[in-house]
């Protein structure tokens, strides 16, 4: 599975939790929109440290890296290990 | 006694110390001070006396300045979300009848809707910048009314702010803050902490928060600066403290748990904080070692108080190892402030002896005023006992035989979500209302180990309405903390003994991974 596909499945399984299952564009808005919540944010760190190594005791981020399919592919192009 | 008295002096003394830094951009004293007197100025022109003004505005230097100039206007500042919705801030504006509203963009996008269909509606001055305009249905105009040079003057008495929060009815509950109370609680914070110029504060509460009070007002009072967090850091704010030098942290726990839980508190990352201080919900002791050691210059304290107390008005300080709350893993809430009284009250009210578990009763200087337009309410949970009024919190705790108090939850069904009080009753009514049943209740879910919520699950029986319907009503009707997370549709909800729906039955339904 590739990074984009894992990514995508991550935010679905997030949106349809919440029995949203209007899908979604890459280059969409999905926290700062409302549909996903900031506290969805813990769950994606929790991803990309299982998948991707990334290590958040040295690692920054605010939620905007994390806002679309497209910028949470950025910020693993940019942090994995 | 004027909550500003405080900036006045700072302004007066200091014009070109830092303020407050909000949304990339640094204003002085002096120049919010200017915009201040412009506003105050506006307020007392169009206005005449004015009681009761309203914020609507959000992390902007709108905001900041806007609850400056409605004090510096001898008028009680009421902070409101633009977030909120639309039906909540027409409620709220209705029973309220402010005499003037300050915004900032955000609030101005909300105006020309909640104008409509209102006979009369109140002036609007928009804060932008440095300027500030009037707004009215045919645009806006720059100010040009007379500055106010001077705050006016404020009995101990005058309500300084009314702080809306959730009421069980559905309907928000305004708690009127006097000016004496929030004096009383910067003078004893003062005390203690000791503030100076040198001091650069942490601004992590929305303004209708009370917890932001002591953020806003102890910074000026000082001639510290106040550094706001934007929204999209509030999660793991980090940077945020590294990059401003923050030498005092206040927020709720759930944020330092948050960043404890995703790694974020390596030891010592946090070298320039002096003063660290959590309120709003239980401080988890895992979670406070770790932001002890991640902040090792810090001193680091647990405070406790409702919105009727004023911010808040029992404190006990994190060592290592920590004065906890035994069996529950979450640190004590300490001991009354100095002219706080605080006691266990027995069903019925009758003093309690240490050890044993009760309602939290708060009595002394920082007490609330009561509810706005409430009396049947203020009566009800400010009881006077034996000639001394006390608050009833709700709270069930203890006092062990140090003298120390310790938390064990709820009497009542509010909890809280992510710091944000909420009553279970008032999100039932909504959710009847939105999934068109009486069949409906809601919970506290997913718990963190600290006893926290950070989000609320409801279950409905009996409705036709598809799940995302009824979530996108419960949207137009409460704030975002409120609208649950999930909706779970049953055949029919558990009861218990007494006939009522059994909300322990609904979490354990969840536990079970329902």
């Amino acid at each position: 599975m590739n990074d984009r596909t894992q990514v995508r499945d991550l935010f679905d399984g997030l949106l349809s939790r919440k029995g949203d299952t209007r899908g979604f564009e890459d280059s969409e808005s999905l926290i700062l929109s409302g549909r996903l919540e900031s506290r969805d944010t813990v769950e994606i760190v929790m991803f990309l440290e299982s998948h991707y190594g990334v290590d958040f005791s040295t690692t920054d981020f605010d939620q905007t890296q994390f806002d679309t399919v497209d910028e949470l592919l950025n910020f693993i192009a940019a942090n994995r290990s | 006694m004027n909550i500003v008295t405080g900036f006045s002096r700072t302004a007066e003394d200091a014009p070109d110390l830092l303020a407050v830094s909000v949304e990339g951009l640094e204003y002085s004293y002096g120049t919010l001070r200017d915009t201040v007197c412009a506003s105050a100025g506006w307020i007392l022109a169009r206005c005449g006396t004015p009681r009761h003004v309203a914020v609507l505005a959000s992390r902007s230097y709108g905001v900041y300045a806007g609850i400056l100039a409605a004090g510096w206007a001898g008028a009680a500042y009421v902070p409101l979300s633009p977030k909120l919705p639309e039906i909540r801030l027409k409620s709220i504006l209705s029973r309220l009848r402010p005499e003037a509203i300050i915004v900032d963009n955000n609030g101005l996008s909300r105006v020309s809707s909640l104008r409509q269909g209102e006979d009369t509606f109140p002036p609007v001055l928009l804060i932008s910048g440095k300027n500030a305009a009037e707004v009215s249905e045919e645009g806006s105009a720059v100010i040009d009314t007379e500055p106010a040079l001077k705050p006016a003057e404020r009995s101990a008495s005058d309500i300084a702010y009314i702080m809306f929060t959730s009421g069980t009815t559905g309907e928000p509950k305004g708690v009127m803050v006097p000016c004496g109370a929030v004096e009383r609680f910067m003078s004893v914070m003062q005390e203690r902490y000791r503030l100076t110029p040198a001091d650069r504060l942490s601004q992590t509460f929305e303004t209708t928060f009370d917890l932001s009070v002591f953020d806003m007002f102890m910074t000026w009072r000082s001639g510290a600066s106040l550094h706001v967090l934007p929204a999209t850091q509030l999660m793991a704010p980090r940077r945020f403290i590294v990059q401003n030098n923050l030498t005092v942290w206040f927020s709720v726990p759930s944020t330092a748990a948050l960043m404890d839980r995703m790694n974020m508190l390596p030891a010592g990352i946090f070298p320039s904080l002096r003063l660290s201080l959590f309120c709003g919900e239980a401080l988890g002791e895992s979670t406070a070692l770790a932001w002890r050691r991640a902040a090792p210059k810090s001193v680091v304290e647990n405070l406790y108080g409702p919105t009727e107390a004023t911010i808040a008005c029992t404190l006990q300080p994190v060592d290592d190892p920590p004065y906890s709350t035994p069996g529950r893993g979450v640190i004590a809430i300490g001991q009354p402030y100095p002219g706080t009284d605080a006691a266990i009250f027995g069903p019925n009210l009758q003093p309690l002896e240490d050890g044993q578990s009760g309602e939290l009763v708060l009595g002394g200087a920082q007490l609330a005023a009561g509810y706005f337009g409430d009396s049947e309410r203020t009566a009800a949970a400010f009881p006077v006992i034996h000639g001394k009024c006390w608050y009833r919190t709700g709270d069930l705790a203890y006092r062990d035989s140090q003298g120390v108090f310790h938390h064990l939850g709820r009497i009542d069904n509010q909890v809280k979500v992510l710091g944000n009080r909420v009553e279970l009753e008032e999100v039932d009514a909504h959710l009847r209302r939105a999934a068109g049943t009486d069949l409906a209740a809601s919970v506290a879910w997913p718990l963190e180990d600290n006893g926290a919520a950070s989000g609320i699950v409801a279950f409905v029986a009996g409705s036709d309405r598809p799940a995302d319907d009824i979530r996108n009503a419960m949207r137009a009707a409460v704030p975002a903390y409120m609208v649950p997370s999930r909706i779970c549709v049953l055949d029919r909800l558990p009861l218990n003994a007494s006939g009522k729906t059994d909300r322990k039955a609904l979490v354990a339904m969840l536990k079970e991974g329902v």
